[in-house]
């Protein structure tokens, strides 16, 4: 297709709220790559990462009122507000980064829910699957008991249906924290072992492989419409393919960490026998069925919500 | 005038009371916590229970420190103006100390009604935390009012009863 | 106008208006922040933003460290704990020159170490040291800017947050930023204990020599710093023992002063209720503050004036040393006029593959850049350090407070340049682990 022809140049700003060097930020900056390129350099794109214009809380509101035109939010902080689309981070299965964040791309798409009503949405991205680091080794839902794992509050259902004690806490707080042993271990995605350096303190690693967390991406209603109509195009053309490089870029990323962690820091990844694992699922099955009940008697439907998300994740 | 000084005086001293009950709870809360976790049986919640504590005890304290000229400044020149040009600055500060904090509280009370209607709970205890948000919009309202109340004062001369 | 231009108008703005207009730091910082983030975006932008940074600000768990901490400081205050810390303090090193300001740096170090943050420790250590400084007639310049320039090194001395985000920023190893922080630290400290020294040289009558006691009045003395003393070391072995987390130590070492306190009837009904009064309004101060300088730093983002100038630096032809050496002089004039966190937040991004790129080692890089951006906390516009010194101690004008400080710059420029010529300072303790 032919580059569109633009008059004048349009600026645009972006914030988001990790440090530079993480995945939503990462896929910032190639989506501001990416954009600049296919414009031919008529839109550029002005990033604040590390919360500098908004925080992650702010994100939505900051982006209605102007603040900044564009920003990446975090689902999972603001619990009770983005109820459909929080749904992936239910204990499903969903097996990699790529597929749960086309399955919510396609469950946004079909629900068009309420929340997103007053911005234009731009993509959706997860983060791959949690899995447990811990100081000491986490073979069978006897050692899990009483464990206090650092995790987001997203979490705290599914450690307590195992027995663990969700602590939430900052970031930087918690390398001190698991030195003191104030927390034993952490429950996020694997690639922070590299990131963040938790493979030096965490030489134990657990494949549960869930929840994933949802992000999005969010633009002002007002900024979008000035848009001229060939950039619209393509910042839709970039919706979907930008969910799929940000599942894969973050698959990938997954996988490196976890190879550096065990060559250069001895990090042992333990798989939970067919035993154990069928133990550990069938402790999750309540949280999904309380969940629709709970959902269903707000007015959502939320067991086709459910069905939906077990539909979409096999056509990937 | 003085009806005004009285509600001012009797609601700063109200909001006071209050943020010191906020920071005692905050100190028994966290080391309530810290004491039985080391029995295994952590305060779940602790951690965003402290942040919205410390937020009321901090904004209900607004006024309290404005009345108690608490909020330090740069004085240094400011000392040696004469008289009336310290009047006029004084009158000026308040006048826009006081309409930036009305905007302030403004909207913090817009940001506890958005927290209200979206429905938005906290991540560990899943309980709705607007409370707080419209609690921090009091002291900031009540600070403007102390503010007000200073430039009366200083455009008013006291009368004595 | 250009957005830069808005930037440096907006700088020039506020230092007017805090010197001539007299209103309070805080007020001051955010007034600015906002009508130039106002101007720059919109008038809808400017109130959602000052809003959000307020609720965040205030309601921000990191923060909760300050009233917990002014607390416990009150609470020795009030039950006279620290008279006699201070008095055993005397005994012990009243002799030498200016020993009691040295104490006292080493004792905001060690404090500042745990608490980890500047603000509290500055308010905490006001309350504790400077009556009982006073009293033993040290000159207030001298004991103001030891306190406030005393509270900065728990930024170095690790545990930090700036060492974390810092670590977390650049992908390096936490664990050796903090072993390399600790080389720095102790450097910066003794540098400060110099400078206590020399002051005391020069001018005599700033640090006064106490008479020399003897070893069996060194030991009385003691006993009545026991509570004291005892409180100290139950809180840095609940840290020690993971009991309990930097922030929770407050907490910790809140409740058991009152109790040591009430136990002993020390506190009083009344001193209970100033204890607490005065902690918030302390507290109140101090957060107002550190919310005006987050607002007046998204104002300074938005303009994108820290983004711009580091790009400009990285295209300058000029030797790498010249570089290195703006690099750092930017972060002077950043921190002076920005909140430290924002301002790392911004350039490290920037600035640290720069650094990288021109040989220099990563640690070292970071650990030094810690040196410099704690150098802001005390200078002014924005140097919420001795705005809480001065703003306690209300017999010494403010500007006596940045005078004190004044002295002690000299130690900051002279660590600097010890760590540029032997990296191995940093670098020695980080290279024993691995
Ligand atoms: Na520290
Ligand atoms: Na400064």
């Amino acid at each position: 297709a032919p580059a569109p022809v633009l008059a004048g140049k349009i600026n645009l700003t972006y914030a988001n709220f990790p440090p530079a060097p993480t995945f939503p930020c990462v896929q910032m900056e190639r989506w501001k790559t990416e954009v600049e390129k296919r414009t031919n350099g008529a839109v550029s794109v002005k990033t604040f990462p590390g919360g500098t214009l908004l925080g992650a809380k702010d994100m939505m509101e900051g982006v209605i009122s102007g603040v900044a035109d564009i920003g990446c939010l975090s689902m999972a902080y603001q619990p009770g507000r983005f109820t459909i689309t929080n749904a992936v981070s239910l204990p499903l299965g969903l097996p990699n980064a790529k597929v749960s964040s086309l399955v919510l791309w396609d469950l946004y798409e079909k629900y068009q829910p309420e929340s997103f009503a007053d911005v234009k949405v731009l993509t959706m991205f997860t983060t791959a699957p949690s899995n447990i680091m811990s100081r000491k080794p986490i073979r069978t839902m006897a050692d899990i008991q009483g464990v206090s794992l650092r995790a987001s509050g997203g979490a705290s259902e599914i450690l307590k249906a195992w027995g663990a004690n969700q602590v939430g806490m900052p970031m930087p707080e918690t390398p001190e924290a698991l030195q003191k042993g104030v927390v034993s271990g952490l429950f996020t995605s694997l690639e922070v072992m590299k990131d963040f350096k938790f493979a030096e303190l965490c030489k134990y690693v657990t494949i549960v492989e869930t929840p994933v967390y949802a992000f999005s991406v969010v633009m002002n209603k007002d900024a979008w419409n000035k848009l001229p109509k060939d950039v619209q195009k393509v910042f839709d053309d970039l919706r979907v393919e930008q969910c799929d490089w940000t599942g894969t870029y973050m698959d990938n990323h997954v996988v490196e960490s976890v190879k550096w962690s065990r060559d250069t820091q001895g990090v042992e990844v333990i798989t939970l026998s067919d035993a154990e694992k069928t133990a550990w699922e069938s402790k999750l099955a309540p949280i999904t069925a309380k969940w629709i009940t709970d959902m269903t008697a707000k007015g959502l439907p939320a067991a086709r919500i459910v069905e939906d998300i077990k539909t979409f994740a096999k056509k990937y | 005038m003085n009806f005004i000084y009285k509600i001012n005086y009797y609601l700063n001293q109200a909001l006071v009371i209050l943020a010191g009950c906020c920071l005692l709870t905050l100190i028994f809360l966290t080391s309530a916590n810290v004491i039985l976790r080391f029995f295994g049986r952590p305060i779940q919640g602790t951690f965003e229970l402290m942040g919205y504590l410390g937020a009321l005890a901090g904004a209900l304290a607004l006024g309290f420190t404005q009345m108690r000229r608490g909020h330090i400044a740069v004085d240094v020149l400011f000392n040696s103006f004469p008289v009336k040009l310290k009047k006029a600055m004084n009158i000026i500060n308040y006048t826009v100390c006081g309409t930036l904090f009305a905007l302030a509280g403004w909207q913090l009370f817009e940001k506890a009604t958005i927290l209200k209607n979206t429905g938005e709970v906290t991540e560990t205890l899943r309980i709705v935390y607007y409370p707080f948000t419209y609690a921090t919009a009091v002291g900031f309202f009540v600070l403007t009012l102390v503010l007000l109340t200073e430039l009366l004062k200083s455009i008013i001369p006291e009368k004595e009863k | 106008m250009s957005l830069t231009l808005v930037g440096i108008l907006g700088i020039v703005i506020l230092l007017a208006i805090l010197f001539f207009m007299g209103m309070p730091v805080g007020f001051a910082m955010a007034l600015v922040g906002f009508c130039g983030f106002c101007y720059v975006v919109s008038f809808k932008a400017g109130l959602n933003m000052m809003g959000s940074v307020l609720w965040s600000t205030y309601s921000k768990y990191g923060l909760t460290v300050i009233p917990l901490f002014i607390f416990m400081g009150q609470v020795a205050f009030y039950s006279g704990i620290n008279e006699k810390l201070y008095n055993a303090a005397y005994k012990w090193v009243g002799h030498i020159r200016g020993g009691v300001a040295m104490a006292t740096v080493m004792a905001c170090g060690a404090f500042a170490s745990i608490c980890g943050s500047n603000a509290a420790t500055a308010a905490t250590m006001t309350t504790v040291a400077l009556p009982q400084m006073n009293k033993f007639n040290y000159h207030p310049k001298l004991s103001t800017g030891a306190i406030a320039c005393g509270s900065t090194l728990g930024v170095v001395i690790p545990p930090s947050v700036v060492l974390i985000i810092i670590g977390l920023s650049t992908e390096q190893s936490i664990a050796k930023l903090f072993y390399g922080g600790i080389g720095a630290g102790v450097l910066l400290t003794f540098l400060f204990m110099v400078t206590v020294y020399g002051l005391c040289r020069l001018y005599p009558e700033w640090g006064p020599v106490g008479p020399r006691a003897g070893m069996l009045e060194r030991l009385k003395a003691m006993s009545g710093a026991g509570e004291m003393i005892l409180l100290f070391f139950l809180v840095m072995i609940g840290l020690y023992f993971g009991f309990f987390t930097p922030t929770e130590a407050g907490a910790a070492g809140s409740l058991l002063a009152l109790i040591l306190c009430s136990a002993q009837r020390r506190l009083s009904w009344k001193g209970f209720i100033a204890a607490i009064s005065d902690t918030l309004r302390i507290s109140c101060m101090v957060i107002t503050i550190v919310a005006g300088a987050m607002i007046f730093g998204k104002f300074l983002a938005i303009t994108r004036i820290p983004f711009d100038v580091a790009d400009w630096v990285v295209g300058l032809p000029v030797p790498d040393t010249v570089i290195m050496a703006i690099i750092f002089l930017i972060f002077i004039i950043g921190g002076a006029v920005m909140d430290a966190l924002a301002l790392l937040l911004i350039t490290i991004p920037i600035f640290f593959p720069v650094a990288v790129e021109l040989g220099y080692d990563p640690l070292w890089f970071g650990v030094t850049i810690t040196v410099v951006t704690t150098l802001g906390a005390v200078t002014p516009p924005v140097g919420a350090t001795t705005y809480i010194v001065g703003g306690m101690a209300k017999d010494v004008p403010l500007e006596d407070v940045f005078k004190g400080v004044g002295y002690f710059m000299p130690a900051y420029i002279l660590c600097v340049i010890l760590l540029m010529l032997f990296p191995g300072l940093v670098l020695f303790l980080p290279g024993l682990i691995r």
